[in-house]
């Protein structure tokens, strides 16, 4: 009765890794294709609107989901406080929050962390263009994890079933 | 106005430096920031200059001197990190800042088809202008400028500096509010340069009035006719008619029986009449009063008020400093 128990709680928890593992990527992706979704709304709204930074800090602030809508409400806040603290410092510091628990990887993570260094362009088409060419590097990355995912998810689960079994045999 | 509102046109590296001209923000007209060049700053309309520690001085030789990058940080600054959102107004030569500053800016123009100008890149010059709020500046002028508890179609006329913009705000506000020469009326504010009002986000900053309504940002001839349209308003203010396109659609607003608050540009009104595109008006007597505002004993006041037949109609004591 209890080695029955005992199989079935190690299966469960070697196909719990794997799920975990394949969730983890499916993450990745959701996480990527939310960040182009925000970039492409920031230059419609630079582009349509016009709305300066701090203005679109405050509309993503309230119309973003977790976790990047409380990453822009506080940046809001913090460029409406006019400490004169930098942009680029300010940007960091509320991104790397957003960004700690996330499952997209430290390139992912420079992508939007270095989004303030294409500001300052003299016009909001230029200006589009520039925070857009983050968007080809994004739409490579869905494409390849999207594919990743695909190939590696049954992988991932017949490895850790296999792990499973290994370890049942291996301990009866 | 708060030293804090001077402060917050520079960024943190800078602030120290100005922190003493920002004290007397009140007396503070004028800054210019010219690169290689040193910094000045027009106080009670004496110019000095900046000294390393933050001092006025009249000693060019003490004077601090503004680098490019310092130039640049400001521009970012004022900017809000989004220079592209102000492109049209980089355009025309100037921006407007929270609370109604406005900066001139200067550089290499770029033209489009050798003729337009497209945008203006390496700006190396600014002039920051204070706004300065002065509620109750228009009180002295009210009497003349109401008939039967009627506003009267009124052209400020001024020199650039004596106050027209400050003169104006005031009128909107006391027209919108009502006082004891007629009650209070719907204004639609046009404020092109966001200079009137001072909206940031939409919300004026300065005191325009309980009855105003205020089309931000829009160019004076669509302005005037989409308040018209919507907000059906008593009176229509606008400043610096520039031109024949904001002459036309003055007429139109007065045509749909708005009464019409105006500024332009000079120092006569001869010299306003001599306007190709004013001779018109003047002659069909559009507006019932004209006010003159200029420089007196250095100081800037009404130097009369005028009827639609230019015949002086206040007594000018009245308004001596």
């Amino acid at each position: 009765m209890f080695k029955l128990a005992g199989i079935l709680l190690l299966m469960a928890g070697c196909a719990g890794l794997g799920f975990e593992r394949v969730a983890e990527e499916k993450r990745r992706i959701n996480e990527l294709r939310e960040m182009r979704r925000m970039i492409v709304r920031m230059q419609d709204e630079m582009l349509y609107g016009k709305r300066t930074l701090p203005e679109i800090c405050l509309l993503f602030g309230q119309c973003m989901k977790e976790p990047y809508r409380s990453a822009f409400a506080g940046l809001y806040e913090k460029l409406e406080e006019n400490d004169g603290r930098d942009l680029t410092m300010l940007w960091e510091e509320q991104m790397d929050r957003c960004m700690k628990d996330m499952a997209i990887n430290e390139e992912e993570k420079d992508i939007l962390r270095e989004l303030p260094k294409h500001m300052g362009m003299l016009h909001e088409t230029i200006q589009a263009a520039g925070v857009g060419q983050s968007l080809d590097i994004i739409t490579g990355h869905i494409a390849s994890a999207q594919a990743e995912y695909e190939n590696k998810s049954r992988v991932i689960m017949s490895i850790s079933i296999m792990a499973g079994l290994f370890l049942i045999i291996l301990l009866l | 106005m708060q030293k804090e509102e001077i402060l917050h046109i520079f960024p943190d590296f800078m602030r120290l430096t100005w922190e003493k001209v920002a004290e007397q923000a009140d007396r503070l007209q004028e800054i210019r920031l010219r690169v290689n060049q040193p910094v000045t700053v027009l106080m009670d309309h004496t110019e000095y200059f900046l000294s390393e520690s933050g001092e006025l001085t009249d000693r060019e030789s003490d004077a601090r001197y503004s680098r490019e990058k310092e130039l640049e940080a400001v521009l970012a600054h004022v900017c809000r990190y989004s220079v592209y959102a102000f492109a049209d107004e980089i355009r025309q030569g100037f921006m407007t800042i929270p609370g109604g500053h406005r900066i001139g800016v200067a550089g290499q123009v770029i033209l489009e088809n050798g003729e337009q100008v497209r945008n203006i890149k390496y700006i190396r010059y600014l002039n920051i202008r204070i706004a300065h709020e002065i509620k109750g500046v228009s009180e002295k002028a009210l009497p003349y400028l109401y008939r039967e508890g009627e506003v009267l179609n009124t052209l400020i006329i001024s020199p650039p500096g004596c106050g027209k913009t400050t003169m104006l705000r005031d009128l909107v506000r006391s027209f919108s509010e009502g006082n004891i020469y007629g009650k209070g009326r719907n204004v639609g504010l046009v404020d092109e340069r966001s200079e009137i009002a001072g909206s940031y986000l939409g919300i004026p900053q300065n005191d325009i009035g309980i009855r105003t309504d205020v089309m931000d940002a829009c160019p004076k001839r669509e302005g005037m006719m989409m308040l018209i349209r919507s907000m059906a308003p008593d009176i229509l203010a606008v400043d610096e008619l520039g031109d024949k396109e904001d002459i036309e659609a003055m007429h139109r607003a007065i045509r749909c029986g708005c009464r019409v608050l105006a500024t332009i540009h000079g120092f006569s009104i001869e010299e306003v009449r001599a306007k190709a595109y004013m001779k018109p008006v003047m002659e069909e007597k559009v507006f019932d009063r004209y006010m003159l505002l200029g420089k007196k004993n250095n100081k800037c006041n009404i130097i009369g008020i005028y009827d639609r037949e230019r015949n002086l109609c206040s007594n000018l004591q009245e308004f001596c400093c």
